[in-house]
C-alpha cells in the first residue's frame, strides 16, 4: 500500500487541516512508554523492589495471604500502567487523526443500517465514529464490531468480529437504481441458508480473476442492466489490479469495509480513498 | 462389501468427476468468449470512429495522403482480422498509423484547434483505455482456461472433448508507446 499523495488526500478529505499522516496508535503508545522520565522510573524500580521484598517478609512473619496479595499487586500495577497508556494512545490517535482530516470524533457512537453486515450478531457496537466529509460527501469512518453468542449455560461462548467501515448516504436517484449490492471478499461466507433468507442471489461476472477474489451478491429485485453498468469492464479491471474494495450497499446506504480495527493513519487514509472511488463509481453511473 | 458394489461406487465417482471437470471447463471457456465479446465491442467502436477522424483531418491536411491511406489500410486490416493474434497485430499497426495521424496536429495548428478533432481524440483515448481493461480481463480468463486444460487430470477431459488452447490478445498500450517522429520535409 503506497502513501497517498497530497492531491489525493485533499480530494478525499476536503476539510483536512494537516496532510501529513498522523502517527499510528502503536507509535503513540511507544512514545508514551519512552516518555516515562528517569525520576519516575526510579520510583517504579523502588516500588518493584519493595513489592519483591514485602511478600518475602510477610511470608517469614507468618502472613501467607497478605504475601500473596502483595505479590498480585506487583503484577497488577504494570498491567494497569500499560492499560492506561494504551487507552490514552487510542484516544490521542483518534483525536489527532480526526482533527488532521477535518472530521469529528465520537466514542461509542450509535448507527443503524439495513446492510447485512451491520445487522449481524447478537450485540453490535461502534467504539469510534468519525463524521465529516469524505470523498466530497457527508460520511462516517467507524470501528464496528459484532458479537455472536453460541451455546448455553456453561458451554456458552462468544465470538467478536471487528471491522473498519466508511459509510456514505447515496443520493435518492442512485439508490433507486441499486436495491442491494454486496461485494465481499471470497473468504467471508454468510452461509447459503442465510443468503437465501436474505433474498439475494450470486452473480458471476466475465472475469475469472474477479470471481476468484470476490463474492458478488445482489438483492433478488436488483435490476441486472444497472448492475452490469456499475460493474463496467474498466471498474472490474480496477478492482482486480488497482485497488481492493469490499462493500455492502442497500438503498441509500453504502458501507465500504475491511476486516479488523485499523489504527494506522496511512491505512485509514487508504481505506477512505478506496471508499471514495467506489462512491464515485456509483455517482458516475447516475450522471 | 461385494466387488461389484466397489466397482459401482468407483464408476459413480469417476462419472461425477468427469461431469464436474467438464462443466468447469465449459464455464471457463464461456468466460473467455464473453470477455472476447467485450473486446470486440470496444474494437468495433474504435473502428467506427476512424472514418470521421480521417474526414476531419482531410479538411486540413488533404495532401498528407500517405498518412491517411495508411490509417485506412490499417483499419481495413483490423476490421478483417480473425483470431486474437491477427487482431492484436492489426490493432498494433492501426495504433501506429493513428499515432502518425495525431502527430499531424502539431504541424497543422488549425487541425489541432478543431473541436471535432479534439473530441475524436478524446473518444479514441477513452476507447483505447476500455480496450486495455477488456484485454487484461480476457487474458486473465485465457490464462485460467489454458492452465486448467493443461493441468492433470483435467487435461484428460480437455483432450477427450476437444477443449483447444486459446490465444492471448496482445496489443500495444497507447500510454506505453513511443512518441512518433514525423518528418514533414520535402
Amino acid at each position: 500500500m503506497a502513501d497517498l499523495t497530497h492531491s489525493q488526500l485533499q480530494s478525499v478529505f476536503p476539510d483536512a487541516t494537516e496532510l501529513e499522516a498522523p502517527d499510528s496508535r502503536a507509535a503513540i503508545f511507544r512514545a508514551g512508554l519512552r516518555s516515562i522520565r528517569t525520576d519516575q522510573l526510579t520510583w517504579v524500580l523502588l516500588y518493584v523492589a519493595g513489592q519483591v521484598v514485602a511478600p518475602l517478609v510477610l511470608m517469614a512473619a507468618g502472613y501467607p495471604t497478605a504475601a500473596v496479595l502483595t505479590a498480585a499487586a506487583l503484577i497488577l500495577v504494570p498491567v494497569v500502567v500499560i492499560a492506561v497508556l494504551f487507552h490514552r494512545a487510542t484516544s490521542t490517535f483518534w483525536d489527532t487523526y480526526a482533527a488532521a482530516r477535518g472530521l469529528s470524533h465520537e466514542k461509542n457512537g450509535r448507527y443503524t443500517s439495513d446492510v447485512p453486515l451491520l445487522r449481524k450478531g447478537d450485540r453490535r457496537s461502534f467504539p469510534h465514529v468519525l463524521s465529516g466529509t469524505i470523498g466530497g460527501v457527508a460520511a462516517r469512518l467507524m470501528h464496528y464490531q459484532y458479537t455472536e453468542t453460541s451455546g448455553s449455560g456453561e458451554d456458552q461462548s462468544e465470538s467478536t468480529y471487528r471491522f473498519t467501515l466508511v459509510q456514505f448516504n447515496l443520493p435518492a436517484a442512485v439508490a433507486r437504481r441499486y436495491v442491494g449490492v454486496y461485494l465481499r471478499p471470497k473468504s467471508i461466507s454468510f452461509g447459503r441458508l442465510q443468503d437465501r433468507l436474505a433474498h439475494d442471489r450470486g452473480i458471476t461476472l466475465a472475469s475469472t480473476e474477479f470471481n476468484s477474489e470476490y463474492s458478488l451478491r445482489v438483492d433478488n429485485d436488483q435490476d441486472d442492466i444497472a448492475l452490469y453498468e456499475l460493474f463496467s469492464t474498466t471498474f472490474v479491471d480496477q478492482l482486480i489490479r488497482e485497488f481492493r474494495a469490499t462493500w455492502e450497499q442497500r438503498g441509500d446506504d453504502l458501507v465500504v469495509f475491511e476486516r479488523g480495527h485499523v489504527t494506522d493513519a496511512a491505512r485509514l487514509d487508504d481505506l477512505c480513498l478506496r471508499a471514495a472511488r467506489v462512491l464515485q463509481r456509483y455517482l458516475e453511473e447516475h450522471q | 462389501m461385494e466387488a461389484w458394489m466397489i466397482i459401482a461406487i468407483l464408476a459413480v465417482l469417476v462419472i461425477g468427476w468427469v461431469i464436474v471437470t467438464y462443466n468447469g471447463l465449459i464455464r471457463l471457456r464461456n468466460h473467455v468468449d464473453e470477455a472476447w465479446s467485450g473486446i470486440d465491442v470496444q474494437l468495433k467502436r474504435r473502428h467506427d470512429l476512424i472514418p470521421n477522424l480521417v474526414e476531419t483531418v482531410k479538411g486540413y491536411a488533404s495532401h498528407e495522403a500517405n498518412v491517411l491511406e495508411n490509417v485506412i489500410k490499417a483499419r481495413s486490416a483490423a476490421v478483417a482480422a480473425g483470431d486474437p493474434v491477427d487482431q492484436g497485430q492489426a490493432e498494433n499497426m492501426l495504433t501506429g498509423a493513428l499515432g502518425k495521424l495525431f502527430a499531424l496536429g502539431e504541424a497543422y495548428p488549425d487541425l489541432k484547434a478543431d473541436a471535432n478533432f479534439r473530441e475524436l481524440q478524446v473518444q479514441l483515448a477513452d476507447t483505447e483505455d476500455k480496450i486495455q481493461a477488456s484485454r487484461r480481463i480476457y487474458n486473465g480468463n485465457v490464462r485460467s482456461y489454458n492452465t486448467k486444460t493443461q493441468s492433470f487430470p483435467a487435461n484428460v477431459i480437455a483432450g477427450m472433448f476437444n477443449f483447444a488452447q486459446r490465444e492471448f490478445f496482445e496489443i500495444t498500450d497507447p500510454t506505453e508507446r513511443e512518441n512518433v517522429q514525423v518528418s514533414f520535409g520535402s
